[in-house]
């Protein structure tokens, strides 16, 4: 979906066609899913909240303004609220917490679905004790593959702000699977 | 990151100074290493179909009507009276350290603001009564305060005088008792009645904490009992020579409308009997309407033949000539007097004179040879 087509469809979807909206939605609902699955680990949830981030981009839709960004900058944004809402109303996760969890080591031996099921929960369970922003701007750059100046625009941010906010999120990734006694390098080939 | 299917060892060998960077690289590399199993055709689907009666449904809603002008009024009010309050808030402490301010104090100024505002509410609230007569007290305590200073200026009189005056115009029953002890104490610090230039501030006073509370009316009454009389009153005995069985009494009323020139009222009451009293009557009394004094003089004289003693004030202009026959209620208009002359005085004095040359005609004609 080109940017002229998508901004003829939002037109459209402006003046009540359900169809248009349809066609944007198809174009963008596994990005948005994706992003949230990352965010809050439950495939569940994230289909609900998946859902959630449509119905409110209907509702907002009569009020949105195409203001050069692409349609998935704002739905990005609502889903990232989407998420903030969430977590807020479960309770906070714990941050950076001290309370060690329970790591499966990963075993070269082992079948490797198996194998690469296990590096991806442990990944993604280290990302879970990131800021909102850091597990943010790891997703978009690095599991969506993202463009700097994208990346950029969907955070509101600018793009040096966006290459700080980085490295200090992969830093800070790194030392968390340092301190749950993850080798990097296995982890990594475990993956692959 | 890494190009044409170079791996990461490929890639530190070729920056070996960045190797440092390593284990970060490889945290990179392992999350675009992480795939997450997309949503199933048919979840995709199922959930398009909610959607598309979602946005329909937002379709069919009425569009929202335009805000109203009175909602942008409303907030205008609201935006005023936040700033009111705060106002408020922030002159509190202002305020509450002038609550015990004294006329001659620097904060008096926003006591007496404070208190137009509570008055104001009261207003609105219906309680009008109850703050006039706290404010009542609150004026004479001052008014005692000035006194105990010697301070004798006489605008906390006037300003007790005005609160007294409106607690007593808007008394009801639940403050008639604190009003009425207030104008019994009243009663004996005012005796000294020599400390006030402004006499009229002083005898309206006065006026008022001798009012009595009408029960049936449910309202102050002033009686002029306690007023000081202008001039003695003569009482004057003779026996006139004229033989008329008419009784005809005349009211002369003189008025004189100039301020500060006295507004007065004259009566002039002329009957004949063969036994007669004459009667000249000066007395000071309040009219109700007025804040100003006005004089009263009541005359009663004997009718004489000639009829001719009174002399009227200079400018008074007669508008009726009263007759012995029929003397009608004659009124009399009074242009102000030069240097704010006294228009009745001399009206009273002449005829003193006039009853005194009368006597003397009497005492002469009877007395033996």
């Amino acid at each position: 979906l080109n940017r002229a087509d998508e901004q003829q469809l939002i037109k459209q979807a402006q003046r009540g066609d359900s169809e248009a909206f349809a066609q944007l939605y198809q174009a963008h609902v596994q990005a948005i899913y994706r992003y949230i699955v990352y965010r809050v680990s439950d495939a569940q949830l994230a289909e609900d909240l998946t859902a959630d981030v449509f119905t409110r981009a209907i509702s907002g839709l009569k009020s949105y303004q195409d203001e050069g960004h692409p349609f998935l900058a704002w739905l990005y944004r609502i889903a990232h609220a989407r998420v903030v809402d969430t977590y807020r109303k479960q309770g906070r996760r714990p941050i950076e917490s001290d309370v060690e969890e329970e790591n499966i080591p990963i075993e070269q031996d082992m079948d490797h679905a198996m194998l690469k099921a296990q590096a991806s929960e442990l990944l993604r369970n280290a990302m879970q004790n990131l800021t909102d922003e850091q597990q943010q701007v790891l997703i978009l750059r690095f599991i969506e593959d993202k463009r700097l100046e994208e990346t950029a625009l969907i955070m509101g941010k600018n793009a040096n702000a966006i290459k700080a906010l980085q490295h200090r999120a992969v830093r800070s990734l790194a030392n968390r699977l340092e301190r749950l006694g993850i080798d990097i390098a296995v982890l990594l080939s475990g993956l692959s | 990151m890494l190009e044409n299917g170079a791996s990461l060892q490929d890639c530190l060998k070729r920056f070996p100074n960045e190797t440092w960077l390593v284990d970060e690289l490889r945290v990179v590399q392992s999350l675009s290493q992480l795939k997450v199993t997309p949503l199933t055709h048919n979840k995709v689907e199922l959930l398009e179909h909610r959607l598309k009666v979602q946005f329909n449904k937002v379709q069919a809603l009425p569009k929202a009507k335009p805000r109203p002008v009175w909602f942008m009024a409303n907030r205008l009010v609201a935006s005023v009276l936040l700033v009111f309050v705060l106002a408020l808030v922030a002159s509190g402490g202002t305020v509450a350290a002038s609550s015990s301010a004294m006329p001659n104090q620097t904060l008096y100024p926003v006591k007496r603001a404070w208190e137009n505002f509570i008055v104001t509410l009261a207003s609105l609230i219906g309680r009008l009564a109850e703050v006039w007569a706290h404010l009542a007290q609150v004026r004479y305590e001052e008014l005692l305060y000035m006194q105990a200073l010697n301070n004798y200026t006489d605008l906390p009189l006037q300003d007790f005088n005005a609160a007294l005056f409106y607690a007593q115009a808007n008394a009801n029953p639940n403050t008639v008792s604190v009003l009425t002890a207030l104008m019994n104490e009243a009663q004996t610090i005012l005796n000294d009645a020599s400390g006030w230039s402004d006499e009229s501030a002083y005898v309206e006073t006065e006026r008022l904490i001798y009012a009595q509370f009408d029960t049936q009316s449910a309202t102050f009454l002033f009686a002029p009992t306690n007023l000081q009389p202008l001039s003695p009153t003569p009482v004057i005995t003779t026996t006139p020579s004229l033989s008329t069985s008419a009784t005809p009494i005349t009211n002369l009323i003189v008025m004189s409308s100039s301020t500060p020139t006295l507004t007065a009222t004259i009566t002039s009451t002329l009957f004949a009997s063969p036994t007669s009293r004459f009667q000249a009557t000066a007395t000071r009394v309040i009219v109700e309407s007025s804040a100003m004094p006005m004089i009263q003089a009541t005359l009663t004289p004997s009718i004489t033949p000639s009829l001719t003693p009174l002399a009227f004030p200079q400018g008074i202009r007669q508008t009726a000539t009263p007759t012995p026959t029929n003397l009608p209620i004659v009124v009399f208009t009074a242009t102000p007097l030069p240097n704010g002359q006294d228009p009745v005085s001399p009206f009273v004095r002449e005829t003193f004179e006039a009853v005194y040359q009368t006597q003397t005609a009497e005492a002469q004609a009877t007395e033996p040879q």
